[in-house]
């Protein structure tokens, strides 16, 4: 039909064409253009209309093994390294600059050593992006093929920038000493800053397949679509999304690096290489920790816009059966916390002044483990009728309100805070404050502590369990801006307390090797809980390719059973720990050099 | 204000008075900016 108008028109315009009157020409062209135009919005429609496909169990690839498995694995370790070699770029940019300022040269020794890291880790992301892209086609070709069709040109540019991530990422790691001084460092500091534009506009344009998944936007109930990639791509979980998985990267990022800098330290030959990789393993926990605390409440506003969305879909997150899945996530978190604090406390042992503060650490500690302990509370339990009858009831009558959220919220908001407050100690143990106001510092920041703790256990019981739901799930916001206050404030007043303040001698390199092993436990919990929630987050869409609009009709379109997830998540945190092991080596590898050989017949 | 600020006494109860008059402040503005006001003894208001 399309091509018979498109031969009409040819005529029609060579008649035209022969026709000497002008009127009769801009007639001809008038005509022509109304009926281009009618035919590129018949085209449109045409292709904007075309519903996702209603996909039948033969539809799917049979190949003898499960192909969600496989993708699973796959999906799962490309988004480890991606998580990583986007993440180390952020903050060594900022390592960088503040060598730069203060023409500190160790500074960029260390951004440069953290690039060097993520270099080998590099590649292995390419080699896991490209063999989960062919086994996506191979064994998903129906749905990859209506994600081309929504996603479209989009994905190209997805492409070009992954050359300019590519080019941009050399560039800038080889040309580190190249461009090291003067004017020079500006331009590879300028470098560094389009490597990041570029690397973080990579992950949102990821972000948005998966959030599309979740919710989509830009399409009608049968997923034809009908909106501009634009539409597509500002779904309602986008932006909560961005936002958690660019904190929870950089927080994966540097845990993964300290245990590099640990790794370093304990097979570190010379008090000058101890020295080196303790301070490196310091930088390192303390970029995890700063990425790591504002994570709950971005998780949180993800939370809230999911359960927004569909308020199905945040029962089957948090109240079905992947509920239990958050009693593992307080496992998980309550291991970095304790490890992160751990490694604080250790290494308050380096500073001479440290014992003005030492007699906290066990208040702190009782803290952290009450709260660890009232996280891992579940409120429902799987109990035989005899245990209810013991029990009277199917709840604990004390411990069950501990297995509530206003209860969770209390705890973790206390973790947090007194996670805060174990770093800002180290931070003041090597200090003695000068400032004349110092007296009235301290006991502002005291105020703000024991005010701010008061507030979110009065929020927590009074509106949790004392009023009605909506009083109570608005009264977590009090109690994430308490603990966000008592953290900015402590920034805010330390930072103006330091000025002129003496310091005192630390030794870098004095920790125990004990504590080195904390750094080792940060990275592979927070690879674990990645894996953990990234399936969390998955499952929810339960049988639905693109949820409400594209059924998944293949023989695994259920959620998995939690031991056979719990089987999943540990194969793909082993397999991405021991490739971790191989790039350290790798990197360890890049600073040997044979000793030559002593030619004997030359000696004689 | 220098003696003031000398009175340990005074300079803790005062940073205790003033911060939590900031937080009083900031719950009700928090609840109230998502449609749930406080009375002023902290109650819910609906």
């Amino acid at each position: 039909m399309h091509s018979m108008i498109r031969w009409m028109l040819l005529v029609v315009l060579l008649v035209g064409f022969i026709s000497p009157s002008p009127e009769a020409i801009a007639a001809d062209i008038a005509t022509h253009n109304s009926e281009v135009s009618e035919i590129a919005a018949e085209s449109s429609t045409e292709t904007t209309l075309i519903p996702a496909p209603q996909l039948k169990r033969s539809d799917y690839p049979n190949m003898g093994f499960s192909s969600r498995s496989v993708i699973w694995i796959l999906a799962q370790l490309h988004l480890f390294f991606a998580a990583f070699v986007l993440a180390v770029p952020i903050f060594v940019l900022v390592i960088e600059f503040i060598g730069f300022k203060y023409k500190d040269d160790r500074y960029d020794d260390m951004a440069h050593e953290f690039m060097k890291i993520s270099m080998t880790a590099y590649s292995i992301t390419a080699l896991f992006g490209g063999t989960l892209a062919f086994a996506l086609f191979l064994l998903y070709p129906q749905f990859m093929a209506y994600m081309m069709r929504v996603f479209n040109a989009q994905t190209l540019v997805y492409a070009g920038l992954f050359f300019a991530e590519s080019a941009l990422l050399y560039i800038y790691y080889y040309g580190w000493n190249a461009m090291r001084y003067g004017d020079a460092k500006w331009a590879h500091l300028t470098i560094g800053l389009l490597l990041n534009a570029v690397g973080t506009t990579l992950l949102v344009v990821a972000n948005s397949w998966s959030t599309f998944m979740m919710a989509p936007s830009g399409v009608n109930e049968v997923g034809a679509v009908t909106g501009s990639i634009w539409a597509i791509m500002k779904g309602p979980l986008w932006n909560p999304l961005n936002l958690h998985r660019v904190l929870a990267n950089v927080a994966f990022g540097g845990a993964v690096v300290g245990a590099y800098a640990a790794y370093k330290f304990l097979s570190a030959k010379t008090a000058v290489e101890k020295a080196h990789y303790d301070w490196m393993g310091y930088t390192s926990n303390f970029i995890a920790i700063l990425a790591f605390l504002p994570l709950p409440f971005a998780g949180y506003w993800l939370m809230a816009e999911i359960y927004a969305y569909s308020q199905q879909m945040g029962i089957t997150a948090m109240g079905g059966i992947l509920a239990w899945l958050f009693v593992v996530q307080a496992i998980l978190i309550g291991t970095i916390l304790l490890s992160a604090n751990y490694y604080l406390w250790s290494g308050m042992s380096r500073c001479e002044g440290s014992e003005r503060y030492t007699w906290m650490i066990k208040y702190i500690a009782l803290v952290l483990i009450l709260g660890f302990l009232i996280w891992v509370t579940p409120h429902t339990l799987i109990l035989t009728p005899s245990e209810v009858a013991t029990l009277g009831g199917s709840h604990h009558h004390t411990l069950g309100p501990l297995g509530l959220m206003p209860a969770k919220n209390i705890a973790v908001n206390l973790m947090l805070i007194f996670t805060f407050l174990s770093f800002q100690l180290y931070r003041r143990s090597d200090k003695i404050i000068t400032v004349s106001w110092a007296k009235a510092g301290n006991a502002l920041m005291v105020a703000i502590y024991v005010v701010a703790i008061v507030n979110i256990i009065f929020a927590g019981v009074y509106y949790g369990y004392f009023t009605n739901t909506v009083y109570k799930v608005g009264s977590s916001v009090m109690q994430v801006v308490s603990t966000l206050i008592v953290i900015v404030s402590g920034v805010v007043i330390d930072t103006l307390m330091f000025k002129n303040a003496k310091t005192l001698p630390s030794t870098w390199g004095k920790v125990t090797n004990f504590s080195q092993y904390a750094l080792f436990a940060l990275p592979v919990a927070f690879t674990w809980l990645m894996a953990l929630m990234g399936y969390v987050r998955s499952s929810v869409r339960t049988h639905w390719h693109v949820y409400t609009v594209m059924k998944d009709n293949s023989p695994e379109n259920y959620i998995p059973a939690i031991g056979y997830a719990g089987n999943m998540i540990t194969i793909a945190t082993v397999l991405f720990l021991l490739i971790i092991v191989f790039i350290f080596w790798i990197a360890s590898l890049s600073n040997t050099k044979q000793v030559p050989e002593v030619n004997n017949a030359s000696n004689c | 204000m220098k003696s003031l600020l000398e009175n340990t006494t005074l300079v803790i109860l005062g940073a205790f008075i003033l911060t939590f008059l900031i937080f009083y402040g900031i719950d009700h503005f928090i609840m109230a900016m998502q449609g749930l006001p406080l009375n002023f003894d902290m109650t819910p208001a609906q």
